[in-house]
């Protein structure tokens, strides 16, 4: 390793071309000496002692400020208190104590500054850049313990005992890996992702209170929040409703294009779909009257009702799920059966 | 140790560098307020050997470009995101418990929610200073990251990245993600419609690993999503672990700054061999 | 004179042509009294319609100004019957609150057709919108404008958020502040909307936002939601200034141009060499 060639501590500028320093790739070879520093350039209150005094008089002034910012953010405190129920108050009580606050940080910070600035010591000093390495004799002798170390251990020369500690090292952290196992539940989680409430003669119920819908409630161009009757009385309500959540719309029944095998799954233009978006699960509740197309604003995967919620723009891979739904006797919507495929999105075992 | 009695120093400065000389005249006795100093300086001295640290680092020079600060920048936002965490720790709930809540706030009072989404409404609308406080949090936080990222553009753009600094330079990059992942894990303990948003997308992003997807994501949530077990982890991992770790990476990032000495930019007087600035003391510091 | 009656059916008046005799034909006298008969009772029908009750002749003549109006201002979009053309819909049915909401809120008539009809200065007086909502109501049944007791804001402000949250969020945002859809579409802002607007626009679903008849949210259920956005009008918001209320987005726009750039602002004073 080349020595850098110039004494610690000593003159910057040399007369011979310098060597490169450890870290830089291009060699500085240019013919340009080093001019030194420029000259000191005095300020105003180095020049004249009444800009000192004036200096030093608006620094202290910045500290009274300061003193005086947190004095008053402590009387707002007292002084403007929250009214339960007065939105009002919250902002002046928060709004008051936050002025005090910045008044006494800022008048000591900017205090500082301008102290630093304008009174403190202006030049330019130097202080002399080694190479992070060390010396050689300092790394000789590190060099030297790291030998001895291995003399006195035996540690390259006994491979057996080295080979079974590195066994031992990485093998260790195993059990507190393991450890972990327990944040989770017992059981299959898969078997849990591929069913929902829903089933066949569960009534479609309105979200957020769980009263049924009947099918002539549902008007042209209306959108109904759905969720399974009993939902609310169930004991994992929100874990459920993360799956079970439907979007209701009706459509002309001539505006759908129903594939072969789903024509029950409608009534008379009435369609529900899954709310959950098969790309990373955020509610799709944007739903477009008059264009027939569902946005999730999370995204912006976008969902066409006419076409059996195919995807026509953004990242979701797969079509909303439909919920297959019908009519009982009393005129209520209710689902013919579970969704036929896990709702939400994309998950590794899904296919299988 | 003693610090004695302002001596006049001189300092002469001009092409070549400085050096600063102090004179040997004893100039007035010591006042009642510098007795005070030495006899604390000396106490902790005796007890620390602090003076080693005070003798190489005191006068240690920082080159002062203001883009050089905006490490520092980033450095005291995480003090102030400190500073009124804790504040926030003393209030807030980190349950999923479900209550009802019957505070001030008209829009949601009768209405179910977690004892986290209580506590934080809590904090805005019937603690004085509650709502500052988090506010203050808030953009300390989105400083923090801001600067951070602003921080890293200009190592990059000046190449200070380069060696000796490698090493320095992978550290701050971890401290990038860890303070990203400060903000996610924060920002989902209010338990409210950001938080839950934010959640299923990671649950959903989690779910899509191949694999090992469904079992991490059931690990996370403690069983189905949103379940019951989440606020608590992310609390644990946004006021323990993580600001453990980031403190630590801060320390050994400074240590190595320290170490390998600040960059300049090139300028008259500076060299590779050189250093050129201020003081810590007493510019720096102020 | 138009006889308002039935149409004449009887063959015209010929100039008369006497007849050698100078008499009038027996068929010709049965037809003057067929005439006379017409006559009299087009007049009489005609003069015993205004002499009717006062209110019906008040929502006549304000649904004939409507008639006007409309045919003046909105029939060469909709049609001159207000059955449809390609530049605009069929209006049979849509119901005085449709008229109130579109016309009350200076969306029609549109400057355009297109999926989003945008909020312009309103174009008419309240007299004026109120004879088009009477002419409209004519055409078909439909949504009426809301009575007073669901305008109030007096309605429970929680469970109006929920509401709120469950069916109106997703678009136009938690706090009211509007939402983008797609392809240029938008859901407006709801600050200082009209309670009478927003409950017009919940029942009638105009353009594409959807239809949230009474049978979906009931009229309680919508005076609650509309006592919610009463409550996010009159009161500020407690943080301060709330950057339109979008959140992260705006949040993060603002630190790294405002918040970073004074940060920045200073960090170039406090390493400046003082003069």
């Amino acid at each position: 390793m080349a020595d850098t060639g110039s004494d610690h501590g000593t003159a910057v500028s040399r007369r011979e071309a310098p060597i490169p320093s450890a870290g830089t790739a291009v060699v500085p070879s240019d013919a340009v000496e080093n001019p030194g520093f420029p000259p000191y350039r005095p300020r105003v209150s180095d020049l004249d002692p009444v800009k000192e005094r004036q200096n030093e008089r608006r620094v202290s002034w910045l500290f009274f400020l300061s003193i005086a910012g947190s004095v008053f953010a402590v009387a707002a405190y007292i002084a403007f208190p929250i009214t339960p129920g007065d939105l009002g108050s919250v902002r002046l009580n928060n709004g008051l104590l936050g002025l005090g606050i910045v008044l006494a940080l800022f008048g000591i910070g900017f205090g500082a500054v301008h102290w630093s600035k304008s009174l403190m010591d202006g030049h330019d000093l130097s202080e002399s850049r080694h190479p992070t390495r060390g010396s050689e004799e300092t790394r000789d002798k590190a060099v030297e313990v790291f030998q001895l170390g291995n003399k006195e251990s035996g540690f390259t020369r006994r491979k057996l005992i080295r080979n079974s500690l590195i066994g031992a090292l990485v093998v260790s952290p195993l059990p507190a890996i393991v450890l972990f196992r327990d944040l989770a539940p017992a059981g299959d989680p898969v078997a849990r992702l591929k069913h929902t409430l829903w089933d066949e003669n569960v009534r479609l119920t309105r979200d957020p209170d769980g009263t049924p819908i009947r099918a002539a409630d549902v008007t042209l161009g209306s959108v109904f929040h759905v969720i399974p009757e009993g939902l609310n009385d169930v004991e994992d309500r929100l874990e459920e409703k993360a799956k079970a959540a439907v979007l209701l719309m009706r459509l002309k029944p001539g505006d759908l294009n129903v594939s072969a095998d789903r024509e029950d799954w409608n009534f008379e233009g009435i369609v529900a779909y899954s709310k959950i978006c098969t790309h990373v699960g955020c509610p799709v509740a944007l739903y477009e009257q008059q264009t027939h197309h569902l946005l999730c604003p999370c995204h912006q995967s976008q969902f066409d009702i006419t076409r059996e919620a195919a995807v026509i723009f953004g990242p979701a891979k797969r079509p909303l799920p439909q919920l297959p739904i019908t009519v009982d006797d009393e005129g209520y919507l209710i689902a013919r059966s579970d969704f036929t495929e896990p709702v939400g999105p994309s998950f590794w075992e899904r296919q299988l | 140790m003693t610090v004695e009695a302002s001596k006049p120093t001189t300092t002469s400065s001009g092409p070549g560098g400085t050096r600063i000389t102090t004179s040997d005249e004893e100039a007035v006795p010591p006042n009642a307020g510098m007795r005070f100093t030495n006899w604390g300086a000396n106490y902790i001295d005796e007890r620390t050997g602090i003076s080693g640290l005070v003798r190489e680092l005191g006068r240690k020079i920082f080159p002062d470009h203001w883009s050089f600060m905006l490490g520092e920048v980033a450095l005291y936002s995480f003090v102030v995101i400190l500073l009124s965490g804790t504040f926030l720790t003393f209030f807030f709930q980190a349950s999923m418990a479900e209550v009802v809540y019957e505070g001030s706030y008209l829009p949601l009072k009768g209405l179910d929610m977690s004892a986290a989404m209580e506590s934080t409404l809590d904090i805005s609308f019937d603690i004085r200073g509650g709502l500052l406080m988090r506010q203050i949090h808030h953009w300390a936080a989105l400083l923090f990251v801001a600067s951070i990222g602003l921080h890293m553009l200009r190592v990059f753009f000046t190449g200070a990245y380069r060696k000796p600094r490698e090493i320095n330079w992978l550290i701050g990059f971890v401290m990038f993600v860890l303070a990203m992942a400060e903000g996610f894990t924060g920002y989902s303990l209010p338990d409210d419609l950001l938080s839950g948003n934010g959640l299923r997308i990671i649950d959903g992003m989690v779910k899509g690993i191949p694999i090992i997807g469904t079992w991490t994501s059931n690990l996370l949530f403690g069983g189905e999503f949103p379940g019951t077990q989440v606020v608590g982890m992310f609390y644990s991992l946004h006021i323990l672990l993580l600001p453990a770790i980031l403190a630590a990476a801060i320390g050994v990032h400074l240590v190595l700054l320290v170490v390998n000495k600040h960059t300049q930019f090139s300028g008259p007087g500076r060299t590779n061999d050189n250093v050129v600035g201020v003081p810590i003391m007493p510019v720096f510091a102020a | 004179m138009v006889s308002t009656s039935a149409p004449r059916t009887s063959a015209p008046r010929t100039s008369s042509r006497r007849t050698r005799t100078g008499r009038r034909s027996p068929f010709v006298s049965a037809l003057l009294l067929l005439v006379g008969l017409l006559a009299t009772g087009g007049s009489y029908a005609l003069f015993t319609a205004s002499a009717s009750a006062e209110t019906t002749a008040q929502v006549d003549a304000l649904v004939d100004e409507g008639q006007k109006l409309f045919q003046a201002n909105c029939s060469s979009c909709h049609g001159l019957a207000a059955q449809g053309t390609d530049a605009g819909p069929n209006l049979h049915g849509v119901g005085a609150a449709a008229v109130d909401f579109q016309v009350g809120t200076g969306r029609m008539p549109a400057a355009a057709s297109g999926p989003q009809a945008e909020q312009k200065p309103v174009q008419f007086t309240d007299e004026q919108i109120a004879a088009l909502a009477a002419y409209v109501a004519t055409l078909g049944p439909g949504p009426a404008i809301p009575g007073d007791e669901y305008l109030n804001g007096e309605g429970d402000v929680a469970n109006g958020a929920e509401l709120f949250r469950v069916n109106c969020a997703m678009c136009h945002n938690v706090a009211g502040a509007g939402g983008a859809l797609t392809e240029g579409k938008f859901a407006p802002a709801l600050k200082d909307v009209k309670g009478s607007h927003v409950y017009e626009a919940m029942v009638t679903g105009p353009q594409n936002m959807p239809v949230f008849s009474d049978l979906n949210i009931t009229p309680e259920d919508k005076a609650d939601i509309i006592s919610y956005l009463a409550f996010l009008n009159d009161n500020p918001s407690p943080g301060g200034i709330d950057l339109g209320g979008l959140g992260p987005v705006s949040e993060g726009l603002f630190v790294w141009i405002f918040a970073l750039g004074s940060i920045v602002a200073i960090t170039v004073w406090l390493t400046a060499k003082s003069n």
